[in-house]
């Protein structure tokens, strides 16, 4: 005859509890093959990520991707924006136009990296080259990866990605990843 | 003829067979075996209120097995809590956790001998009655005596000649044992508990505050034995990934059955009676439960005998590793960890400290006291101590060792100084920090003999750094770095490998200013 309903309560209480968990334990995850270990590690290792601010979707894009790729890992986000000025005039000449539309590019890019719960750094930086701008801030603040943005209005003969990208493309010692944008016929 | 030299233990690679249920039963077969000596001790000293020293000592117990769940997901290999404490303390601590654990063993082999003894002798009352009244020492049960040493004995045979635990039975007495534990509380909360019975006894019933606190302090030993699964690391199949998992399940259905069994027992029967059961208590509630009492009482019995005996056997085996971990280290000469060349075992290692187990249960009967109590004030202490160094170890691990990778974290994290402490495992120090103290405070055995048996190792450990040249007090230069790799690699953790890499990168990088 059954017993107490307490009783009963704390029968099938403690057979729950005891399944529930069994079955949480045995159900182990799959083990993870070498190859595709180091295949998705070496994407995490990417612990500082800067990213080329130009005006434009590609560079948002870039920097979509940029916080897509750092979110996990907790990387550091640099955002930077080159402003070229040329030869003819010394380096600290006030270009304000160029420098309001590269702190608007820049605060565009800094509110997506917020959306991700990121806090990225931002630079502004003056220099004669933008590649040799953008070299630089990856080397002081040892990058793991430079991501660039570009896209194409048209088809080209050639490769098509400017001087800019092929430059940091051959001369950065850290990964590079340029999202090309597919061309809109 | 001159006696065949011993040698030198070769290393050689375990092979890694215990899989997930394995490893669960593994431990259950250790922790899980622990209720059926707990449960008498604890009840006749809290009496009303068992559960509820079940329950703090349980709640000390979750946060020391959370933190072997982190420590043991993150360095698979076989040293245990010896281990963990030598890597976050450095090599003193390391000893003294050392001789912390061997005592547990040594106790265990003892303690758990005895009991097993005392569920055989559910089927002969004559031999349980039997006492013999000795001048000075009160009256003493020699046949149980008796037995506990033949069993030590046979113990010993099996493992010299190196037959070993078998994993494939293990696993199926644990499901067994869960089985029939689970039975018993099902039974017993369905058929026969009686919620106004237990509320009258705790109400009537309920302890002194001294009492209260000296229950809690041996309710403890219901607890102990999460270390074997650690301790099996190096044999289990992904040990990251599955000791983890068997560890919280291990936590969770410990508890489970540590506090339902005094609350089923305190429902269907008077505390005074299991209590009174030294030897079986288990076997007696078995036997009180309606329609299967004629058929449960002797199965428990029979089942509780063999799994404490197989309990006995983690104490053999543990002790011998333990000491050919702590010669690898460092901590003490190889002559007792040398492998007989015949028989392939430590037989020097088992011998001494078969020994020493044996010392202690003629001590316990002698001593006065209830035999598996006296036992228990010693397993106590041991657990306790060791316990206390690995949470503060895991606490120093965090700190010096953030690069490493835990796939398992103890929750509740608070940030200091860039690093993030675990406060469960801060509060796990204190609470086997108050648990070691009640220990000493309320276990007169344990007061004397415990801190003795770890000056003893102390100063052994002293004389042979001091021998051998090395340093008293500071540690052996190691790279731990490269340690830990050669532990991924040979457990096949791939991605925890390969996080580890990137982590030691980043952080040599951030070490530098880079």
């Amino acid at each position: 005859m059954i017993g107490h309903p307490l009783g009963v309560f704390l029968a099938l209480l403690f057979l729950v509890v005891l399944i529930v968990t069994l079955i949480w334990m045995l159900r182990v995850p799959r083990p993870v093959p070498m190859e595709v270990a180091r295949a998705v590690y070496s994407v995490e290792a990417a612990r500082c990520i800067v990213v080329p601010i130009v005006e434009g979707i590609y560079s948002e894009r870039a920097v979509e991707l940029a916080c897509r790729l750092g979110e996990r890992q907790h990387a550091r986000l640099v955002l930077v924006h080159i402003l070229e000025v040329p030869y003819t005039v010394p380096l600290n000449t006030p270009l304000p136009d160029l420098e309001v539309r590269g702190q608007r590019a820049l605060e565009t890019a800094r509110f997506i990296a917020i959306q991700h719960g990121m806090k990225p750094e931002i630079h502004l930086v003056r220099h004669r080259s933008a590649p040799e701008g953008i070299l630089s801030v990856a080397r002081q603040v040892g990058a793991d990866q430079i991501i660039m943005g570009i896209g194409l209005k048209r088809r080209t003969s050639s490769d098509g990605l400017g001087r800019t990208v092929h430059e940091v493309m051959r001369r950065a010692s850290c990964e590079v990843i340029i999202a090309k944008a597919p061309i809109v016929e | 003829m001159a006696a065949e030299p011993m040698i030198r233990r070769e290393h050689v690679g375990l092979r890694r067979e215990v899989t997930v249920w394995g490893s669960f039963t593994w431990g259950y077969a250790d922790v899980g075996a622990d209720v059926y000596v707990a449960l008498g001790l604890v009840m006749a000293a809290a009496q009303g209120a068992t559960p509820l020293a079940f329950l703090i000592a349980g709640i000390v117990y979750i946060m020391v097995g959370l933190a072997y769940t982190e420590m043991a997901a993150a360095y698979p290999s076989a040293g245990g809590g010896q281990y963990f404490v030598l890597r976050g303390l450095g090599d003193f601590w390391g000893l003294v956790a050392g001789s912390a654990l061997m005592l547990a063993y040594t106790v265990d082999v003892a303690l758990f001998a005895m009991a097993s003894a005392g569920y055989i002798n559910f089927f002969f009352p004559q031999f349980r009655e039997f006492h013999i009244p000795i001048p000075l020492v009160g009256s003493i049960n020699l046949i149980w005596l008796g037995e506990t040493l033949m069993l030590i004995a046979l113990l010993v045979v099996l493992n010299i000649r190196g037959i070993r635990e078998s994993s494939l039975l293990n696993q199926i007495l644990g499901a067994l044992d869960m089985i029939l534990e689970t039975s018993i509380v099902v039974i017993g909360f369905l058929f026969a508990w009686h919620p106004e019975y237990f509320i009258h006894q705790w109400q009537t019933e309920f302890p002194s505050l001294d009492r209260l606190l000296y229950a809690t302090s041996l309710a403890v030993i219901s607890y102990v034995g999460l270390e074997s699964v650690s301790q099996a690391a190096e044999e289990t199949v992904r040990p990251a990934t599955v000791i983890p998992r068997t560890s919280m399940a291990l936590i969770i259905v410990v508890l489970l059955f540590a506090l339902a069994f005094p609350v089923v027992s305190l429902g269907i029967l008077p505390w005074h009676e299991v209590g009174g059961r030294e030897g079986d208590p288990v076997a007696l509630l078995a036997s009180e439960l309606p329609f299967v009492g004629f058929l449960a009482g002797p199965a428990a019995a029979i089942l509780a005998a063999t799994i404490l005996l197989i309990s006995a056997n983690t104490g053999v085996m543990g002790s011998s590793r333990l000491a050919y971990s702590m010669a690898q280290l460092g901590l003490m000469g190889e002559g007792l960890s040398e492998v007989h060349p015949h028989y392939r075992t430590p037989v020097k290692a088992i011998l001494f400290f078969s020994l020493i187990s044996v010392l202690m249960a003629v001590f316990a009967f002698f001593s006065g006291r209830r035999a598996l109590e006296a036992m228990a004030d010693l397993y106590a202490f041991g657990a306790m101590l060791a316990y206390f160094l690995s949470t503060i170890a895991l606490v120093m691990l965090r700190i010096r060792e953030p690069y490493v990778p835990r796939p398992y974290r103890v929750p509740l994290n608070f940030r200091w100084r860039g690093v993030e402490i675990p406060l469960l495992g801060v509060l796990g120090i204190v609470g086997t920090g108050l648990m070691l103290v009640v220990v000493m405070w309320t276990h007169p055995i344990a007061q004397v003999t415990g801190p003795l048996w770890v000056a003893v190792w102390i100063g052994y450990y002293i004389w042979y750094r001091r021998r051998t040249g090395r340093p008293v007090w500071k540690s052996l230069p190691r790279d731990w770095i490269a340690e830990q790799v050669r532990i991924l690699e040979n457990s096949g953790e791939w991605d925890l490998l390969e996080r580890f890499r990137i982590e030691v990168e980043h952080w040599r990088r951030s070490q530098k200013g880079v």
